[in-house]
Order: structure tokens, then sequence, then C-alpha cells
């Protein structure tokens, strides 16, 4: 069985959006399991300018072939990003608009024509967002499964988008939660309505070993660095308010303020900046891009990983952190983190500042609630998310 | 410090959602008691605007305890110089002069931004408490009227 998978970008060294990377997991679980895969992306490497910058061509990555092809060269930057604008800002587009919006998103006819001349039996493709999905779902409906990587947000509700939602052949959840907004939004119904295949299927994780010890050295917290030793909460990711950054700074910092005898420390991995709270300045550590290997010991040495962000379809990092065996804090508002969190007993989530504060006052004193709440995470984690778990959802979905 | 009280089960397990009811619980209590600063929490909660919007409790919380950071603080404050000595003297000397002056010009500015701020918290706090009693009627006749229709039922029956 032939399947094409089209991401916009291929994920290099964790530089790209989690949607590709899930992408390119379920790719390669896909060739593992027997099937000829196909991996078809785009020349980009920068998700600003979409400029054609990688040669095209084609090549083998972890046993899966690769191919690039080219961004359609016509594509207008600037009138896309204003509809965008216009978009997130809640308008409602015209139908002239939102074809104006397609024509000028990351579409790339090169890759469609290879599509058509490969014939696949399926065409896997995501986030729902982007040309190259709407554009599937139009060319190979009877096709296309859609990976969509849901957020609620206003670019889910625009009339093209919800086209596709009704028009695709299935779908590939990440969680429940993901899937329930997609039947509300587009009155799919239960199942996914009139979809012939659609399962959650999730992320493939490898479990790992981590060390504590390494990770509180590599955050400058343990007892012989120059700060001395202290505790730390840590967020993974690109710190920008729509992952809820600023909001934790600010919890952390009244936290802080609450409890001026604690030198619990926020460490940072990832992209993007940082407002470091006035005269809390040297408590906060920005690690900016760590390896794979460094970010685990990271999570296995913090107090624990703080996450809130409210537009998630999957929190692949919670479960990163169960397996290094350390609790989450989410915030509450962010459905499907929660859910996830609930579901795992795997750690504890806030509403607001008062409740934050008396969470991590809890994790701090009762260091053996935050371990067993670290501990079902992973057994959870390893139960739903291991490679032969999501290779069975995966193949079952491609074979319906 | 007091005691929490969450059990961990004996094969390791932990009903995650119970120790989140008692973080709540625990969380009101202390707020009630005056162990949090309000202001501080106020001021942190600038980015959970959905939280206003769907817990109403945090609501009046919020709105309570926002009085306090609407006022811009005109005060005076210590000016720290890094210098010591006689130049250090003379630069807070300096500085304090400058502080003077630029006072008659901004004292106006933030007496106006103080009375507008204080003027828009009233108003919001009116309307949520015009809201809270037009909420409370509407319960209380809701309940008139669902008592009135159950009567009626019941005289049908017999």
């Amino acid at each position: 069985m032939k399947i094409a998978f089209l991401s916009p970008r291929l994920a290099e060294n964790g530089a790209v959006g989690g949607a590709e990377t899930l992408l390119f997991n379920l790719a390669t679980l896909a060739a593992r399991a027997g099937f000829d895969v196909e991996f078809l992306t785009t020349c980009a490497k920068s998700h600003f300018t979409w400029a054609n910058e990688l040669p095209e061509g084609e090549f083998i990555r972890d046993g899966v072939r690769v191919r690039r092809f080219p961004v359609d060269p016509s594509r207008n930057g600037e009138l896309f990003m204003s509809l965008q604008i216009r978009v997130s800002g809640g308008e409602t587009l015209s139908a002239e608009d939102e074809e104006l919006w397609l024509r000028n998103n990351v579409r790339s006819p090169a890759m469609m024509e290879h599509v058509r001349a490969t014939d696949p039996d399926r065409v896997v493709v995501g986030p729902y967002l982007f040309g190259l999905a709407v554009e599937s779902s139009r060319l190979f409906p009877e096709k296309t499964i859609l990976v969509p990587c849901l957020h609620d947000e206003p670019f889910a509700r625009i009339g093209v988008v919800a086209e596709m939602f009704r028009s695709v052949r299935g779908f590939c959840f990440n969680t429940a939660e993901e899937r329930d907004l997609a039947a509300s939004l587009y009155g799919l119904g239960p199942g996914a309505g009139s979809a012939i295949a659609s399962a959650v299927v999730g992320f493939a994780l490898d479990d790992f070993t981590s060390s504590a010890d390494r990770g509180r050295e590599l955050a400058g917290c343990a007892s012989p660095s120059p700060g001395g030793a202290a505790p730390y909460i840590l967020f993974c990711g690109r710190r920008e308010p729509l992952k809820g950054t600023p909001l934790l700074l600010d919890y952390w910092a009244a936290y802080r303020r609450t409890r001026p005898e604690s030198r619990m420390r926020f460490v940072f991995t990832g992209s993007g900046e940082i407002e470091r709270p006035e005269g809390l300045e040297g408590d906060i550590v920005d690690l900016g891009f760590v390896s794979e290997q460094d970010k685990h010991d990271l999570m296995a040495g913090a107090v624990a990983f703080c996450h809130a962000s409210v537009n998630e379809s999957l929190g692949i990092v919670l479960l990163e952190s169960w397996l290094a065996r350390r609790p989450v804090l989410v915030l509450a508002s962010g459905r499907v983190l929660t859910a996830q969190t609930r579901a795992a007993g795997g750690g504890l989530w806030f509403r607001n500042c008062s409740e934050f504060i008396t969470a991590l006052d809890l994790i701090v004193e009762r260091p053996d609630l935050a371990a067993a709440l670290g501990e079902s995470g992973r057994a959870w984690t390893l139960a739903g998310y291991s490679r032969e778990s999501v290779a069975s959802r995966l193949a079952a979905l491609l074979s319906a | 410090m007091e005691r929490w009280d969450v059990k961990i089960g004996a094969d390791g397990s932990v009903d995650a959602a119970a120790v989140v009811d008692e973080i709540r619980r625990r969380a009101a209590e202390r707020l009630k008691n005056g162990e949090y600063d309000l202001e501080t929490l106020v001021r942190a909660e600038r980015f959970n605007l959905s939280a206003l919007k769907d817990n109403p409790e945090f609501f009046n919380g919020y709105l309570s305890g926002i009085h306090r950071v609407t006022q811009v603080d005109i005060g005076d404050w210590e000016i720290r110089e890094k210098h010591s000595g006689l130049v250090g003297k003379l630069l807070i000397r300096l500085k304090r002069t400058i502080r003077s002056l630029l006072r008659f010009y901004t004292f106006r500015l933030w007496s106006q931004q103080n009375r507008a701020n204080a003027i828009f918290h009233s108003s919001l706090s009116l309307l949520a408490e015009r809201e809270s009693e037009d909420l409370a009627k509407a319960n209380a006749r809701i309940a008139e009227l669902e008592r009135r229709l159950a009567a009626l039922e019941k005289a049908g029956r017999a």
C-alpha cells in the first residue's frame, strides 16, 4: 500500500513545529510497519518567509524516502499575512478573500503534480491551516487522511477549512479532545461523522534514561554551581504568548514574592524572548536550544514541568516529562493539556495564580506525591504512546 | 505549616482530580484569610483573561483586588547611587532636584490618570454588581415559576 505524507517542512534538529515533527514520526512508523512511504515536503526553511532555500531532490532519512518540492514561487507573502491578521482579529473573510488566503498560503503545485503522477493509496497531510492540506482535500478527497493538529482559534472557522473537514476520507487525531473539537466545529457528529476512517493516533515516543543530577548541573542549580543549589521549574519550547509563557512568568514571579524564602528558579529551553520580572532577573535560566538528552535530563531534575498553553492538540513535552518521571503543572483552561494530565494522573492543573502557588507549594512540600504523579504519568505514556501502540493505531487507520 | 490531606494509594496511584479539589479549597481559604497578597495576584493575572470569562468567583476576587493596582504610584521613592562619597551624595541631590522639577509637569497628568482609573473601576464594579443582581432576580423568578408549574401539574394529576 502506497502512502504519501505531505508536510510543510521536514523536522531538522528540533527546529520546526510540533505538527511537522509529528508527521515525520508517523511516516517512520508507517515505513517500519511495511507501508510503501514517501515523505513529501517543501524546500522552505523559514516559517516566516517560506523562501525556497533548500535544494529540490530526493534522499533517505531514517528509512523514509524524502522528496523536496518548491513552494509556489508566485506566492504573495505580504497579501497572505494581511489576510491572516484579519482572520486572527476575528474578521470573517469573503469567499473571494478566502480563495486569496488559500492561493497565497503554503502550497506546492509541483508536489501536488507528483502526488497525482504517483497515485498513492492514501495521502496523509497536515496541519489543517496550510494550503497543502486544503489542496490535497480538494484534489484527492477520497485518499486524504488529515492530521489536523486542530486548535480552537479563528483560522479553524475559515470556510474553506470547514469544507476540507467535511470532504476528506479520514482524520488522524492526536487526542479525543481534538476529535471532539472537530466534531463540534464542523458538525461531524460522533466519530467524525461521514469520514470513512478516523482515529486518535498520537505521537510515538521511545523510552529514555535521564539523570536528575546532570539536569540540575545543566540548569546551574546543583550545589557546586555559582548560584548554589536551588529547585527549579521548567518550560521547553517556543516562548510566546500563544504558548502561555508570559502568564507562567507572572505566576512564578508571584510565587517568589509570596514565598520570599524560596529560591525556586525558572529554567527555559527553546527559542523566543523572555520578559524577565523585575528583581528576579537572575533567577531565570535561559538555555536556548539544547539536545534531546539535555532536555530529558533537565526534565528529570525539575520540580515540575509547567505549561500554560490553551491551544494544543497534544502535549508531547508533557509525555517527555512523564518519561523523565516528573509531574506537570498545566493551566486548567487548556482543555487538551488538562485532559491529558487528568487521564495520566501525571500532574495538577490550576485556574489562576493563587491555585498555581498552592499547587507548587504542594509539589515542593510533598516530594512523595510529586514522584507518584510522575510515575503515574510515565506508566500512562508507556502504555499509550509506545512505538508499538501508536504504529498499530496508525496501521489500522491507513488500512481502513 | 498545614498538613496536606492528600493520599497516595498502596499501588502508588494518585487521584489527581481529588488533589486539585484540595488545592482549590486550600487556595480559596488562603485568599479569604489574606495569606496571599491580592495586589501581587491581580498583577499576575494580566494574561489569564479566559479565567475572568469562565469563572465568576475568580472574576469577583479579581475585581475586588484590581483597585489597588489601578492607582499610579506618584509618591517619592528612595534614590540609590552606585557612586559613594561626595560624588554619590551630589548625584542623589541632582536626581532629587530633577525629580522635583519633573513633578511640576507630571503630577497633573498622573492625577488625571488616577481619577480616570478610579472611574473605570467604579463603573466596572457597578456593572458587575447590577449583572449579579439581575441574575439573582432571574434565578429567583425561574424558581418561583418552576414551583408554580409543579403545583399546577400536581393539581392536574389529582
